[in-house]
């Protein structure tokens, strides 16, 4: 990446760069009232409402996940009983929304949809969360040994991420829950195994330029050891890339997690995670004439990967805005299958 | 030209033996006669699971077990499974050309949806237009796969033939050769699922890709000398724009041919997704080493083309 | 000092010995892709630089962009490992030290870098980059570092409130006085200024320089001055070295090279420095106008590197590289690298074309640093 691309660096193109003319000419340097980086980031970041519209949506989440047993005991229905007499019609057809008291209505088994919905938002958030926040450690440790050594060292880990990224992904996180059992920890573990290489690419790149500026040869001019280099000059100038990739790696995540649940791969039945309610709804017949059951956890997979895509965004236009108008392609990269159209980018403007 | 493939080929070879040795100690991680015993059949004694164990070639050590499986690999094998004892190969070639049907329509699809909002939207920047595609690609960025194929599956299946109107099958799959009407049927709410949300990936990727190459000094200095906005846009701007997609499209279609596994999962199609998943619940090492060894030559493979396409889309690339 | 720490150099006094840079170059391999046919090409950012330096003393280092002075200046910080030749600071070799037995002398030689935006870290407040120093090579305390950086600020001119800010609040100016106040937090003997005034606009350029030269006779530094500029230098320095394409082409004591320059190569960049002093304009030397750009320092010119471009040059210029010595009727100190050295009142402009008289008054006025 040239230089710096990212992070708030480019903020001082923002300084209120107004001198009075008339200090100026008694050539006394006026004093410059300036706002800190991240002040400045949110103050933009406050301006666009449909990234504040979804950062309340995501704080909403963390409160219902946080909540969760003080709110299914206020709707009065537990998530995974079965009401068979007041959550099923005689010929066991479902419950509608609004009725009995089931908000959102009930599931072919009878539970309450919207009980197990606020619990899946919980599994949803812990793996979205935990995974990346997993990914984010090793992907920045790797990608600044890798990018601050160069040489032989960016040689050996740039290739190892490289072939994790040249693995089936979702084939290989399959093939080890299968093998090793299903439970939350492994999910986190496997999806971080596999997500921190984009974060690792990305660290790596921007190290490879803030190793040029000038601030990381004057402390080198000062002595400073490679490891307080990394730690005290570049790592401050990673924060923001971090925060920015972090938001759009944990809808990744999330998918990841309920896809794996979908496959029956993931969350465990009767613990309720919205891809397996969504995979249990879809094995039987009767969501064709109760569709609440299918489309409800649908909806909240939906709104939730929707909030953090639209919050990432907008950080992004916070945080750097020097990228953006162009930036809607960076969310594409980490989004899918991603990977190594990073690198690749990297390597083809390394070329240019 | 011959140097870049080589190199690619070499690659090929380190990825395929990392994540085949990865493959393996997978499965052998734990108790090795788990294995053996999963095949002996219900109530297998100890002789049984000998017996099994002989029969799978799971009696030998693991470094053994491995050496044999590079150099069945080597003779373009990839053996006999364990629940039935059928060659990998021929599951593989049935497998094979439902995941090329569905994924290489889907890739049509998505390249027709996705290019020409993508385009619409970095031309327009800002306009009502630009904002129906951004809405448009963050709504279907944000749809996982399978919610998107588990709602077509209810509405324009389950809803439609109840209102009379059968017009598309349940699920399941016909070859091309047996009936292409049926192939097409068949295929058409997979293909949709694949594409919508792939199409949304591509219409991000070109509206910010043209946005960066539209604000070049060259662009300027086309429309200064010029030339009309038509022209500079699709001869100047597009071209230079398609690069990013170029290597999207080659990881894609790389990783999908080794098996759309979700869509395959929504729609019961046989391909190479439902081939892993069903081998992955059985425990059957070797067809899900092959599928594995397949996903990533097909990457390394579209990867390399990706390469090639790019020294012809962008003169200043060298194949060095 | 007030640190803790034992002083392991000698005590230097005015007039020492400080710096001697001997025969010194610097190749930078030039990156070649290709897996095979590795014939490595490299660029000779410095190549054969030897120079000497008195404590207390300021030396002035001036030369085109791309002609080796910064790499000269990282060089003699050791930013870089030599590719030849011996820097001896204090008596001490320093080239062949290895990490851990530089770390104490980095405290000795410190720099100021010519970004003032780039040089100081944007994601850290101001106390805290000014804290390095100490947090680097002292054990204090915190109070205590925090101390002595309130200390530092004020003597560069800087308010101690401004502790907690980042440096996206301050001006250009600011900036670069905070980068001299981490330059000098460990009262060093020799600090490198690498162009440390051309990032600021030219009402400021003389502040800083002022507080440059205060900050000599109160410490007393020894300076080695980059600039691409002879205004700025001939102001602040004893001495001037002229460095073209990777050598010094003329050195000597500044009075000198400015009344009576030898190479071509520094006529030609005095002829160009902008006068603002009429009377003065009247009596100057006609502009050389210089033809052609710098070579490229990958593959330099044979002989004397600056044949293609200067007006006097004849058949022995392209094949003999001129050594650099003391010319005829020059000073002990003045020498130069030239087959034929510039004679007073020579014209050396009728080599080239004429200046008009239009082109003299559209020159930039360039006030401030000249006085």
């Amino acid at each position: 990446m040239s230089q710096g691309g990212l992070i708030g660096v480019d903020v001082e193109q923002e300084r209120a760069e107004e001198k009075d003319p008339e200090l100026l000419a008694k050539g006394i340097e006026q004093e410059f009232v300036g706002r800190t980086p991240w002040r400045l980031a949110w103050l933009r970041l406050r301006k666009d409402k449909v990234a504040m519209v979804s950062l309340g949506f995501i704080v909403f989440l963390v409160l219902v996940a946080i909540f969760a047993p003080l709110l299914t005991a206020l709707i009065g229905h537990g998530p995974n009983t079965q009401y068979t007499t007041s959550g099923l019609s005689l010929s066991g057809i479902p419950v509608g929304p609004g009725h009995n008291g089931f908000i959102l209505g009930t599931d072919d088994q009878g539970r309450d949809v919207l009980s197990r919905i606020i619990y899946g938002t919980q599994i949803s958030l812990e793996v979205g969360v935990g995974a990346t926040g997993l990914a984010l450690v090793i992907g920045t440790v790797i990608g600044l040994l890798a990018g601050y050594y160069g040489g032989w060292v960016d040689s050996v880990l740039g290739r190892f991420m490289d072939i994790l990224l040249s693995f089936p992904i979702l084939l290989f996180a399959i093939a080890i829950v299968a093998r090793f059992g299903p439970s939350l920890e492994l999910l986190i573990i496997v999806i971080a195994m596999f997500s921190w290489p984009y974060i690792g690419r990305l660290v790596r790149g921007q190290v490879i330029g803030l190793r040029e500026r000038e601030f990381v040869e004057a402390a080198r001019a000062l002595g400073a050891s490679d490891l307080r280099i990394m730690v005290i000059e570049i790592a401050p100038n990673l924060i923001a890339l971090a925060i920015i990739y972090a938001t759009l790696l944990i809808p990744v995540n999330i998918v990841l997690e309920a896809t794996l649940s979908f496959l029956g791969l993931g969350i465990q039945p009767p613990t309720a995670s919205w891809g397996n309610m969504i995979s249990e709804a879809q094995t039987g017949d009767l969501y064709t004439v109760a569709w609440w059951f299918l489309v409800f956890p649908c909806v909240a997979l939906v709104l939730t990967t929707l909030a953090f895509n639209l919050f990432g965004d907008g950080l992004r236009d916070a945080l750097d805005p020097r990228q953006g108008r162009g930036h809607l392609g960076a969310k594409a990269k980490v989004k899918r299958g991603a990977r190594l159209l990073v690198g690749k980018l990297d390597e083809g403007e390394a070329q240019s | 030209m011959i140097r870049v493939v080589l190199r690619r080929l070499v690659y090929l070879v380190l990825v395929l033996f990392v994540i085949t040795l990865l493959t393996y100690i997978v499965f052998f991680v734990g108790n090795p006669n788990d294995l053996a015993a999963r095949f002996a059949g219900r109530d297998a004694g100890p002789a049984e699971i000998r017996d099994a164990a002989v029969r799978l070639g799971l009696n030998h050590g693991f470094w053994y077990q491995y050496w044999h499986y590079l150099t069945g690999l080597l003779h373009g094998s990839f053996g006999l499974d364990f629940q039935n004892q059928v060659p990998i190969n021929s599951e593989i070639s049935r497998a094979f050309p439902v995941t090329a049907s569905l994924v290489l329509g889907a890739v049509v699809i998505w390249l027709l949806i996705g290019i020409p909002i993508g385009i619409m939207s970095a031309t327009h920047p800002r306009s009502l237009r630009d904002r129906a595609g951004t809405t448009f690609a963050l709504t279907f960025l944000s749809m996982p796969t399978f919610v998107l194929g588990v709602l077509f599956l209810l509405v324009f299946y389950y809803y439609l033939t109840r209102a009379g109107l059968s017009w598309f099958p349940a699920a399941g799959y016909v070859g091309l050769t047996s009936s292409p009407g049926q192939w097409f049927l068949h295929l058409i709410l997979p293909w949709l699922t694949l594409a919508l949300v792939q199409a949304a990936v591509y219409t991000r990727l070109i509206r910010g890709s043209l946005l960066d190459v539209l604000g070049e000094d060259y662009i300027r200095t086309a429309r200064a000398k010029g030339l009309s906005r038509r022209t500079v846009i699709y001869k100047h701007g597009v071209r230079a724009a398609l690069t990013p997609v170029v290597t999207q499209l080659g990881i894609d279609i790389g990783t999908l041919l080794a098996g759309a596994f979700v869509t395959e999962r929504v729609f019961g199609l046989p391909g190479l997704g439902q081939l892993a998943l069903n081998a992955i619940g059985a425990a059957d090492l070797p067809v899900v080493a092959a599928i594995v060894v397949l996903a990533a030559s097909f990457i390394v493979v579209m990867n390399t083309i990706v390469d090639i396409v790019y020294a012809v889309l962008d003169p200043r690339v060298r194949l060095a | 000092m007030t640190t803790t720490e034992v002083d392991l150099e000698a005590q230097t006094s005015k007039g020492d010995l400080l710096l001697e840079v001997q025969d010194v170059a610097k190749y930078f391999p030039v990156r070649n892709n290709a897996l095979f046919n590795r014939a490595q090409a490299s660029v000779k950012a410095v190549d054969g630089v030897s120079l000497s330096l008195r404590v207390g003393e300021t030396l002035g280092v001036v030369g085109e962009s791309g002609c080796g002075k910064s790499t000269l200046a990282r060089l003699i910080a050791a930013l870089h490992p030599v590719t030849s030749g011996r820097i001896r600071f204090k008596g001490r070799e320093i080239t062949t030290l290895d990490r851990r037995h530089m770390r104490p002398l980095r405290r000795s030689i410190q720099m100021v870098f010519q970004d003032p935006y780039g040089s100081l870290n944007p994601r850290r407040r101001v106390g805290s980059i000014l804290s390095d120093p100490f947090a680097v090579h002292t054990q204090m305390s915190r109070a205590e570092m925090r101390e002595q950086v309130r200390d530092l600020m004020s003597r560069v001119g800087l308010s101690p409130e401004h502790y907690n800010r980042f440096p996206a609040e301050f001006s250009g100016g600011q900036r670069q006085r905070i980068g001299i106040a981490r330059a000098l937090a460990l009262r060093p003997d020799l600090i490198i200024c690498d162009e440390p005034v051309s990032a600021l606009d030219v009402s400021i350029q003389a502040q800083i320089i002022n507080l440059l030269e205060d900050l000599q006779d109160e410490f007393m530094l020894t300076y080695i001055f980059i600039a691409h500029d002879l205004s700025v230098v001939r102001h602040v320095s004893d001495r001037i070295a002229v460095m073209y394409l990777g050598k010094i082409v003329e050195t000597g004591p500044v009075e000198e090279i400015y009344s009576s320059s030898r190479h071509p190569y520094t006529a030609s960049l005095l002829s160009a420095v902008p006068v603002a002093d009429r009377a003065f304009k009247n009596g100057r030397k006609a502009r050389v106008i210089l033809s052609g750009d710098v070579p490229s320092p990958q593959n330099p010119p044979t002989g004397c590197r600056f044949h293609p471009r200067c007006p006097k040059a004849q058949a022995i210029c392209s094949s003999a590289e001129p050594p650099l010595e003391q010319k005829p009727g020059d000073p002990v100190g003045h020498l130069t690298a030239c087959h034929f050295p510039v004679e007073a009142g020579e014209a050396l402009a009728l080599a080239s074309r004429e200046p008009t008289d239009a082109e003299d008054a559209e020159a930039p006025d360039a006030a401030g640093e000249q006085s």
